[in-house]
């Protein structure tokens, strides 16, 4: 039953108020209609907005320069795939404009939350689309009234005809420009979308020319490229989140505050980190994503201060910027580029958000920074180090076990670092799926909830005849765009959700059961490892070897950086109550740059092993750490450091000495011969049973790794867990002269315990540990920015 | 004339029912069960392992010689062990179990089986057994990772080996099948002993 319920018709006087709608049904969403601040007041301006309850989708009729009622029918809309971007689209019809509401469909579905052992249903984003009622198509565009100067593109539709769309960029193009948005969640049935009951009518246009407004625009290249004759060739786009929320309110503005390093204390050793209204973003800057809590009017009024040198506080030149934030599901966020000038200066940023229902705002940053690419054959190209994060903890291989069930989706939840090099690289090894299915391929398209358009397909095949078999998936490569991981970040998250797609979705009737198994699922790339300390043009200062205004020694710099999930065992078929991950460790390696030819004591690479678990029972009992040695420039020595939870020495002597004397029995009672080596007999089972016992209630630490290995295990005693490890290394000869980066592998082992069985990590990552080595100080000489080296800081995965 | 050569309603060798050494076999090889049963922290497996192994080899000993009180206490004292294993933790306690767990092993498992020897042929039975377990340890051990209890992964995380480990059902019922060969060879012995002595 379709009914109009509200009927809002309003004029609009012209004022430098922005002007906003909400309406906000039980189901639907919200709508907004927004008219620029600076826009010029039209007489006789319409705004009728039609709401069609029983939460439907409610559509705004307004007109820029006509005022003309939009159908109320679902039906009577064709919705087009169409992004306009920051563009306010509006279609042409008889002279006039009127509005083409932007829709962002989403469409309920089955997502099996594979970290969390959840099956669920969760609104998934379908794309954006714009809802054009069907009579406004025609065989000839209609012609453009006078004086506009948007953007003309015209949309042509299979057996509907064409529209002309006019995409205003601002108030300036068009008096008035405003752009309404819908959020449609819609069902779908037979592969068709749905609308309380009806359908929708989703067209691909033939000529769907992507506006410009969205590209992902690089910064001008950075002007000063040499530095003391080193010439940077080719570049890189490297992601920083910098500012995490901090609550604020204000009307009818909010000026939003940040956390962010705000100074360095001498006596704690740490930068301080306070919250305020600037952000220090530095050089180098090529885009700046705001993300931003619904305020009810996504105004930004921001300000991009910039200088020539780097300062600690806000320069007194700015550049304001008054836009309007696109929304991101709930959320606002809206990227803005920088300028040449901005890109080769230094920038501070600060902004305002208008907060017409004085509403606490939180609001975060994610900058895209310019520097030397990886790849690049300069001297800059070895500050890059490693990236790589992953479903399960090394050797484990995924297998679920859904039952006779369907499965359309998974979702993965994965890091994205600090730093890391745009766009992400994903690969999934030995996909297969266990299905029943007519057909003899089944498809899986892999994409970030952030941006569900950009997708790494693929195709898997049966080779069996029968009905439900094993489809084999080639190994899976591809890359994912920025935009699959700067909303996050943006978002204060380096957490990245991943969905795996299958079509058609996996299914079986009892006795048959839909598995999902993969050898390995990650992405990875490489990354910046500092924001601040290392760009193209100002390095710390390495006659010092410390960080400007801090004092902090420039030996600690977190270069390659490994996170995977902490999976139970395989054995345990995966099921609706089966466990989720159990733990997140992060593997950092932390070594010198650009400090010193002979890497000396204070300068020892250390890898560093940390870890969150999920619940109150999971620890980690064994961990061995080892590195590639053997060779010129390879470590030489290393010595594992071990953080204990609960290490109490009175309870380390008792076991000790407990420990001894059955050392000490074993040795008499094989001095006097008894068998205790069988394996068939009671004498040999006693031995067995001693053996053990000492391994698992003695702490044990020793040399480990598989040959040609150098490393250390501990194992802590019954009583006791680790809370973390590092591995000091020592590094022998020098490798080469001259400025190098050193690949070195290394090797994981690792045992857990929890109330379930936790699948024990145990495997290789080649060449995944780098350090570098410079000949000459003179390459790094140039002014350091404040708080150099924050932007490694607090990159922890927040576990909900 | 085995010693397991007739399969009454009593013992050949003594006088006693022998569904009591069935029975204390099949408890043993139970307990020993439960150690798949997770969590795998090691304290439950190792605790159980002894548990049931120790009722395998007092079920061994029950063959050949009368062992009323020796079952009996090898069955109160195991059997609440077992039963407390379930509950044990990551912590002192457990570590207290274990150990408990060990010696009850030594007690009732090993010096069971010695005087066991000694209640068959005295000190020459100790003797025996001694060396008929010295004898059977030097048979090599054919491949039984198919019957562990275990997946290879758990075993090394809890510090085992999963080419050597008791944790796996054929290697309970060899064992108690040596173990049940030692006492009978130091039968044989003795009275071999006897006709030569």
């Amino acid at each position: 039953m379709w009914a109009l319920f509200w009927r809002i018709s309003r004029t609009y006087a012209g004022s430098t108020a922005p002007y906003i709608y909400l309406l906000n049904f039980s189901y639907l969403e919200y709508i907004r209609l927004i008219t620029p601040p600076t826009g010029r007041g039209v007489p006789g301006f319409h705004l009728k907005v039609l709401a069609l309850l029983l939460m439907s989708v409610v559509l705004l009729a307004a007109g820029g320069a006509g005022g003309k009622q939009l159908p109320d029918d679902v039906a009577d809309y064709v919705f087009v795939e169409f992004d306009p971007g920051f563009y306010m689209p509006y279609a042409v019809l008889n002279f006039t404009l009127i509005h083409a509401p932007v829709v962002l469909l989403s469409v309920e579905r089955e997502v099996v939350v594979a970290d969390l052992g959840i099956n669920t249903t969760m609104y998934v984003p379908q794309g954006i689309y714009l809802a054009i009622p069907r009579t406004y198509f025609g065989k000839k565009p209609p012609a453009v009234p006078r004086g506009i100067k948007a953007e003309v593109v015209d949309l042509e539709v299979e057996g509907l005809g064409v529209v002309r769309l006019a995409l205003a960029r601002n108030a300036t193009e068009l008096p008035n420009a405003s752009a309404v948005y819908v959020f449609l969640n819609a069902e779908e049935r037979g592969g068709r979308y749905l609308y309380r009951g009806k359908p929708l009518d989703v067209r691909k246009p033939r000529n769907n020319k992507a506006t410009e407004a969205e590209g992902v625009g690089d910064a001008a290249p950075l002007s000063d490229t040499s530095k003391r004759g080193t010439t940077v060739y080719s570049w890189a786009r490297y992601i920083f989140g910098v500012a995490g929320p901090a609550k604020v309110a204000g009307n009818p503005r909010a000026k939003v505050t940040y956390f962010v390093a705000t100074g360095y204390d001498a006596n704690a050793k740490d930068f301080v980190v306070g919250r305020t209204d600037y952000a220090y973003l530095g050089r180098g800057v090529a885009d700046i994503h705001l993300f931003f809590t619904d305020t009810g009017d996504p105004w930004v009024y921001a300000y991009i201060y910039v200088s020539d040198v780097p300062t600690t506080t806000p320069p007194a030149s700015y550049r304001y910027v008054v836009t309007r934030a696109p929304p991101f599901g709930r959320a606002y966020l809206l990227r803005i580029s920088t300028t040449d000038y901005e890109a080769n200066g230094y920038v501070w940023f600060s902004a305002e958000i208008s907060n017409p229902y004085n509403r606490l705002v939180n609001a975060s940053i994610a900058a895209v920074y310019r520097r030397p690419s990886p790849a690049d054959t300069s001297v800059y190209s070895l500050l890059t180090a490693n990236w790589r994060s992953a479903v399960g903890q090394p050797g484990y291989m995924f297998i679920g076990d859904y039952g006779w069930t369907r499965v359309s989706r998974l979702l993965f939840r994965l890091g994205v670092p600090q730093g890391a090099q745009m766009p992400i690289n994903l690969v999934i090894e030995n996909l297969r799926v266990y299905t029943c299915s007519s057909s003899s391929s089944v498809s899986v398209r892999i994409y970030s909830l952030a941006d569900p358009n950009s997708a790494v397909t693929a195709t898997g095949y049966k080779y069996v005849s029968n009905l439900c078999g094993p489809y084999h998936f080639p190994r899976i490569t591809g890359a994912l765009p920025e935009s699959a991981a700067a909303p996050f970040l943006a978002g204060n998250s380096t957490a990245t959700w991943l969905l795996l797609e299958f079509n058609p979705p996996l299914s079986a009737s009892h006795p048959e059961r839909v598995y999902v198994a993969f050898d390995s699922f990650y992405i990875y790339g490489q990354r910046w490892p500092e924001i601040w300390s290392h760009d193209s043009q100002n390095w710390l200062p390495t006659s010092s070897r410390t960080y400007a205004y801090t004092g902090l020694s420039s030996a600690i710099v977190a270069r390659d950086y490994l996170s995977y999930s902490v999976w139970p065992g395989s054995k345990f078929a995966y099921n609706d109550t089966a466990p989720y991950i159990r733990a997140v460790a992060y593997v950092t390696i932390t070594t010198q740059t650009g400090a010193a030819l002979i890497p000396s004591s204070p300068l020892s690479p250390h890898i560093s092993y940390s870890y969150v678990p999920t619940d109150g029972s999971t620890r980690l009992v064994s961990i061995c750490l080892a590195t590639e040695t053997g060779a010129r420039g390879l470590p030489n020595a290393v010595t594992l450091y071990i953080a204990r939870s609960n290490a109490n020495a009175m309870l380390d002597a008792v076991v000790g000495a407990i420990g001894k004397a059955l050392t000490a029995a074993t040795l008499i009672l094989t001095v006097f011969g008894l068998p205790t080596g069988g394996l068939f007999t009671a004498a040999g089972y006693v031995s067995w049973g001693l053996g053990l016992l000492l391994r698992m209630a003695e702490g044990r630490q020793g040399l480990c790794g598989p040959s040609g290995y150098l490393g250390e295990y501990y194992t802590a005693p019954m009583y006791d867990w680790i809370r973390s490890a590092t591995l000091a290394i020592g590094i022998g000869g020098l490798p080469i002269t001259g400025d190098y980066k050193q690949h070195v592998s290394i090797f994981i082992r690792e045992s857990y315990i929890g109330n379930f069985p936790i699948y024990s990590g145990n495997g290789t990552y080649t060449n995944f540990f780098t350090y570098v080595g410079f000949t000459t100080y003179s390459y790094f000489n140039g002014s350091a920015e404040p708080y150099g080296g924050i932007g490694w800081v607090g990159y922890y995965i927040p576990i909900s | 004339m085995g010693a397991l050569g007739g399969w009454g309603t009593t013992s050949p060798l003594v006088d006693m029912p022998v569904w009591k050494p069935i029975l204390l076999l099949l408890a043993g090889f139970l307990v020993l069960l439960s150690t798949a049963m997770p969590p795998w922290w090691g304290v439950q497996q190792l605790v159980r392992a002894n548990v049931g192994y120790v009722l395998a080899f007092v079920s061994a000993v029950c063959v050949f010689v009368e062992c009323r009180r020796f079952a009996l206490s090898a069955a109160a004292v195991g059997l609440p062990v077992a039963a407390l294993s379930f509950f044990a933790q990551r912590d002192l306690w457990g570590v207290v179990l274990l150990f408990a767990s060990q010696i009850y092993v030594l007690v009732w498992g090993w010096l069971g089986l010695l005087w066991a020897g000694w209640r068959l042929e005295g000190l020459l039975g100790v003797v025996v057994v001694f060396l008929a377990q010295l004898a059977l340890s030097l048979i090599p051990a054919p491949p039984l990772r198919f019957a562990n209890l275990l997946p290879d992964w758990a075993l090394y995380s809890i510090g085992d080996n999963p080419e050597t480990t008791y944790l796996n059902w054929a290697r309970f019922f060899i064992t108690y099948a040596t173990t049940v060969a030692t006492l009978h060879l130091t039968r044989l012995a003795g009275r071999r002993h006897r006709k030569t002595g």
